[in-house]
């Protein structure tokens, strides 16, 4: 058996818990720049705010009812995240940490009869020892499991464990459960299924399998076996890699010239090539993308990005700044003003993997001497102490007006106490 | 007599580290500081740092950090007083409190 445990509303949930005058009112937690709503609480969502949807869109609706608001406090979840592993790992040795609010645990050997009460114990722990609300589905597979913590969490009763693996039970359940709202199903392949009439998980579990294979492919197919309590994707332990790395902000400002968004792609990139060097990795590939105000009908548009093969795999800001910049002048006009700018770094691969080449002119090691120093004397004194000099001074201020004390990770924030 | 070389992975002891002596349950573990003089007659003076270990259950007496009235407070844990709230105002207990000198 499989254990999905799954953190309810977990950006607001981590906000509460400093913050318990929130609970039962309307919160909302905002993407950096304050730009789009990336967290609800109940009560929001009951005011019929979208997942994704932009600030703007929804200006009134927040103040007319007295929505509380936040900026991502990155630091804060993070912090929680860890602390929410750590007590599930006290129950189940095996969990995949599957995401920031999500993690699996591998169930074997656990007798069936106490699988519900041992799953009700570990959400009563996570709430009580951190304060962070948690739904836990146990099922067959990881896939079943899913759909059970989606139970878990709509049925208070439950007292936050849902277990299905009685063939009729999940049946039951799956006739229920729209078809989209299965993990693996994606938009594109709702849209397909729908026109062929299939609007339920039990819907898609009735197909054959031949049928399944030709027009959902494998992926498809793993999930309708996983559906059927056929366990097909595996547990991974470890935390894999990051197969790519993007940084992307939207800016407070429209950015009409080179300079200013040059300095923003620069900043973009040494934060990339930091994570990259934590996970002791290189990138091959290299992706700029500059885009306009979407929302700004009156002014032209116009979406770029551009696509760069490294020679040579590498870990160093210096060369991953020469090579963006190069791509940036491709694609910039001063026709434009842009809204938002990114990169994404591709082709990543162990730093231990990688062969030298003939034609590789750059003194690596040198540069990975400066690159550790970088990083050592960022994680210091704090992020942006010492950086490459095109990042420039201070080009793109990130606003995030409903900032939250960093409470668990900075010691000039931790909690007041009014006595 | 033969010399023998000690490497520091050798040591039998290491020195104290007092996040390992005061801190059992790093995951529940969370600190706060104190802002104003409202608690010393309970020893508790302006600045000092508590060490709250949210994971414990409090006992008679036990300083607790309750959420109270839209904010957060100190209080000695006192059952029959702590009954007459409608839901649990505790919000973890206090293990250990650090005053400068």
């Amino acid at each position: 058996m499989y254990g999905l445990c799954d953190c309810n509303n977990f950006f607001v949930s981590c906000e509460r818990v400093f913050n318990p005058s929130l609970n039962g009112k309307p919160v909302l937690v905002l993407s950096s720049n304050d730009g789009c709503v990336i967290a609800r609480s109940n009560e929001s969502k009951k005011l019929g705010i979208k997942m994704g949807q932009p600030f703007f869109e929804i200006r009134e609706l927040v103040e007319k009812n007295r929505v509380n608001l936040f900026s991502t406090n990155f630091s804060l979840y993070n912090d929680f995240s860890l602390r929410v592993m750590e007590v599930l790992r006290k129950y189940v040795p095996a969990i995949e940490v599957y995401s920031i609010d999500e993690a699996f645990f591998d169930l074997k050997g656990v007798d069936i009869s106490i699988l519900e009460s041992f799953g009700k114990e570990i959400a009563a722990a996570v709430k009580k020892n951190i304060g962070i609300p948690v739904s836990i589905g146990i099922a067959p597979t990881k896939t079943l499991a899913k759909i059970a913590s989606k139970l878990a969490k709509k049925y208070p009763k439950l007292e936050g464990c849902c277990i299905m693996y009685r063939f009729e039970d999940v049946e039951k359940v799956l006739k229920k459960i729209p078809v989209e709202d299965v993990w693996g199903i994606g938009r594109k392949l709702t849209k397909k299924l729908y026109s062929d009439g299939i609007k339920t998980a039990y819907d898609y579990t009735q197909l054959s399998s031949d049928w399944v294979k030709r027009e959902m492919k494998v992926m498809g197919l793993r999930t309708w076996k996983e559906l059927r309590g056929e366990a097909c994707i595996g547990f991974e332990e470890m935390p894999s890699d990051k197969q790519q790395i993007m940084v992307s902000r939207s800016f407070t400002k429209e950015i009409d010239n080179f300079d200013d968004i040059h300095a923003a792609i620069s900043i973009f990139i040494s934060l990339a090539a930091e994570k990259l060097r934590k996970q002791k990795c290189c990138a091959g590939e290299l992706n700029i993308f500059i885009f306009t105000n979407y929302y700004r009908k009156d002014k032209p548009q116009n979406y770029k990005i551009q696509f760069v093969r490294l020679d040579f795999p590498t870990d160093s800001t210096f060369e991953l700044i020469e090579q963006g910049m190069k791509a940036l002048e491709k694609i910039y006009s001063n026709k434009y003003t842009y809204k938002r700018a990114g990169i994404i770094l591709t082709g990543i691969i162990k730093k231990n993997c990688i062969q030298g080449t003939l034609f590789d002119t750059t003194d690596r090691s040198k540069h990975s001497e400066l690159m550790n120093i970088m990083d050592k004397i960022n994680s210091d004194l704090g992020k942006g102490s010492v950086s490459v000099a095109s990042q420039g001074l201070s080009p793109v201020r990130i606003t995030n007006k409903h900032l939250s004390p960093c409470y668990t990770t900075r010691w000039e924030e931790i909690l007041r106490i009014k006595v | 007599m033969p010399k023998i070389n000690f490497n520091v992975e050798d040591r039998a002891e290491f020195s104290i580290d007092l996040n390992k002596i005061l801190i059992k349950n790093p995951s529940s573990t969370f600190f706060a500081r104190i802002d104003g003089r409202g608690m010393s007659d309970n020893g508790v003076s302006d600045g000092d740092v508590l060490i709250i270990d949210k994971s414990l259950n409090p006992k008679e007496n036990s300083l607790v950090v309750c959420f109270l009235d839209g904010g957060f407070t100190l209080k000695r844990f006192n059952r029959i007083m702590m009954d007459l709230y409608q839901e649990n105002i505790v919000w973890g207990v206090v293990i250990y409190i650090i005053k400068k000198v």
